[in-house]
């Protein structure tokens, strides 16, 4: 029993400390958030990965291979991630607000394309819906590793 | 056969810790981002929580004793009553984001808004585990979860290169560009390994083992089990990194819904496709939060030495029953409040890594006690594996939250 007690009271301290660390390591970041592009280029990460996502789903609904249920809540969902992390954009600190309206235009841009897949259209055998939000995943592509290099 | 029946409560166990809501997403992602290099840390965790959950079963099986009886026992009430506050609030965290994979994955079979299908979800939840003795939980979602094998055979259909594939198995880490994405991966390799050895799998399948009616004539089947059932459950952890890279890497996806998980079998297999996998995951999620909920209210029943078990029934064991339904709404109301299931799940992984050290210590001390285990004392080798895998966890443990910081949450 000592033995354990004397372990666990080791182990909450030593657990205590690494989050107190943690926690300072978060706090350092707070002074300097004016000149941080990670947030930025985070968010177009996410917008990147979810306009992929819906090339995806687009080529799979267009293909006749997944159910129009699945279609429609797949791009609602993704709509709703696509909301969010819009709205991260707009956070940017001024002096990215160029690049951030750069990327705001092509969300806005997949937003739309996001939400006509949720409308269920005919399904398009040249596949070009896909190959449209495909695009829009490659140009925030190619945002975020410039954004990345400014890092 | 009963004896075979048995397998399923390895199998629940380990494919309500290993394809959770969290695990899945971490473990797309984590082939998306990184390749196979993260196989290694899944075998590493497989064969850990196999050491730890064959333990919990022997223990269980030879001095009847469950996992929280013995940290209040080892350890004293007041520290054994921070690791039940823990636990319980990882549980109710992780209880919580599989109740929103439900309502994700049936709003993907019905267009039903999602806060409705939260509440299906609760219902269906509340009335399988009021209804059903816990055999027959382990064998409908242990068999239902089975359906996840859908996945490793399109996994297996798409590998480009075996050779590359057995290769992750080695421990290596990748080529990288920046120091944040080594600890990228870093903060993978610690996610990936707690939510493998996830502390609530040694609750719910020593607690499990007691509800069975194990003795020690069942040390043996014990070994099978976990054997079994954790390494079919890891085998569909390899599956999913494997789609992660075959699949998502070239497309530049990083998987943030569970539907997308079944995109690779749609397209493999069309419609009929979808659905079996669209199933797999329902009863894969259904699974985990029955698992989840179980172990918060076991803890509880066992740390404050009430009646518990489902064996029991309800009326015989009535504050374990009402823990567990009080588990279930107040999961359902937690997500219900809007908080992305994804993101909820993979906090609670991340915290569940500060209490492995607190929960395994403890059994490995009585696994290795022969005046409580008698011949069935921990071997020469399960007890250097045992200590192995504490030291390790403990490490894990002390790196999770800062890393978890350091990558703004795991994104980069």
């Amino acid at each position: 029993m000592k033995r354990a007690t004397r372990w666990t009271r080791f182990a909450h301290r030593a657990i205590a400390v690494s989050v107190v660390a943690a926690m300072v390591v978060a706090a350092v970041p707070l002074l300097h958030r004016h000149s941080d592009s990670a947030p930025l280029r985070l968010a177009t990460a996410d917008l990147r990965s979810q306009a992929a996502e819906a090339a995806l789903v687009a080529r799979a609904w267009d293909s006749r291979r997944a159910t129009g249920a699945f279609t429609r809540a797949q791009a609602e969902q993704l709509a709703h991630r696509i909301v969010d992390a819009r709205s991260d954009v707009g956070r940017a600190p001024v002096e990215l607000s160029q690049t951030a309206g750069s990327v705001e235009a092509i969300a806005d841009a997949l937003l739309v394309a996001v939400r006509d897949l949720e409308a269920l259209p005919a399904p398009d055998d040249s596949g070009r819906r896909g190959d449209r939000l495909a695009g829009l995943a490659d140009g925030l592509g190619a945002i975020e590793r410039a954004l990345a290099r400014t890092e | 056969m009963e004896k075979a029946l048995e397998l399923f409560l390895g199998v629940l166990t380990a494919v309500g810790g290993f394809v959770e809501i969290g695990e899945l997403t971490f473990s797309l992602n984590a082939g998306a981002r990184f390749g196979y290099h993260l196989l290694s840390v899944i075998a590493l965790g497989t064969v850990g929580i196999i050491v730890y959950c064959e333990m919990a079963g022997r223990v269980a099986a030879v001095a009847g004793q469950p996992v929280f009886n013995l940290i209040r026992e080892r350890v004293g009430v007041s520290l054994g009553a921070v690791t039940l506050v823990a636990a319980l609030a990882v549980n109710i965290l992780t209880c919580a984001a599989e109740i929103g994979g439900i309502a994700l994955v049936w709003q993907l079979l019905a267009p039903i808004p999602y806060r409705a299908w939260v509440a299906v979800a609760l219902v269906f939840l509340l009335v399988a585990v009021w209804v059903l003795p816990f055999k027959w939980i382990e064998r409908v979602f242990g068999l239902g979860g089975l359906l996840m094998i859908v996945y490793l055979v399109v996994a297996a259909r798409d590998v480009r290169d075996w050779a590359e594939l057995l290769a992750g198995f080695i421990p290596s880490a990748p080529k990288l560009e920046s120091t944040s994405q080594y600890m990228l991966f870093a903060y993978y390799a610690v996610a990936l390994l707690s939510s493998v050895m996830l502390p609530y799998e040694t609750y719910f399948y020593a607690s499990g083992a007691i509800e069975d009616k194990w003795t020690p004539a069942d040390v043996p089947i014990n070994r099978v089990i976990v054997i079994v059932g954790f390494t079919l459950g890891s085998l569909l952890a390899v599956a999913l990194v494997s789609l992660g890279v075959t699949v998502f890497d070239p497309l530049h996806i990083e998987p943030q819904v569970p539907g997308v998980a079944a995109l690779p079998v749609a397209l493999a297999f069309g419609k009929a496709g979808l659905l079996v996998a669209l199933a797999g995951l329902f009863f894969a999620f259904a699974g985990a939060a029955i698992e989840t909920c179980l172990s918060g209210a076991y803890s509880l029943a066992q740390f404050f030495g009430w009646p518990w078990g489902r064996f029991r029934g309800h009326a015989s064991a009535p504050r374990f029953t009402i823990a567990w339904i009080a588990t279930f709404v107040l999961a359902a109301l937690l997500i219900a409040s809007g908080v992305d299931p994804v993101t909820v799940v993979e906090y609670s992984i991340v915290f569940s890594v500060v209490i492995l050290p607190l929960t395994y210590f403890p059994l490995l001390l009585v696994a290795g006690d022969p005046r409580v285990m008698g011949r069935h004392v921990n071997g020469r080798l399960s007890s250097w594996l045992g200590w192995f895998y504490l030291v390790l966890v403990t490490i894990t443990a002390l790196a999770a939250i800062p890393l978890l910081v350091l990558t703004h949450g795991g994104r980069g």
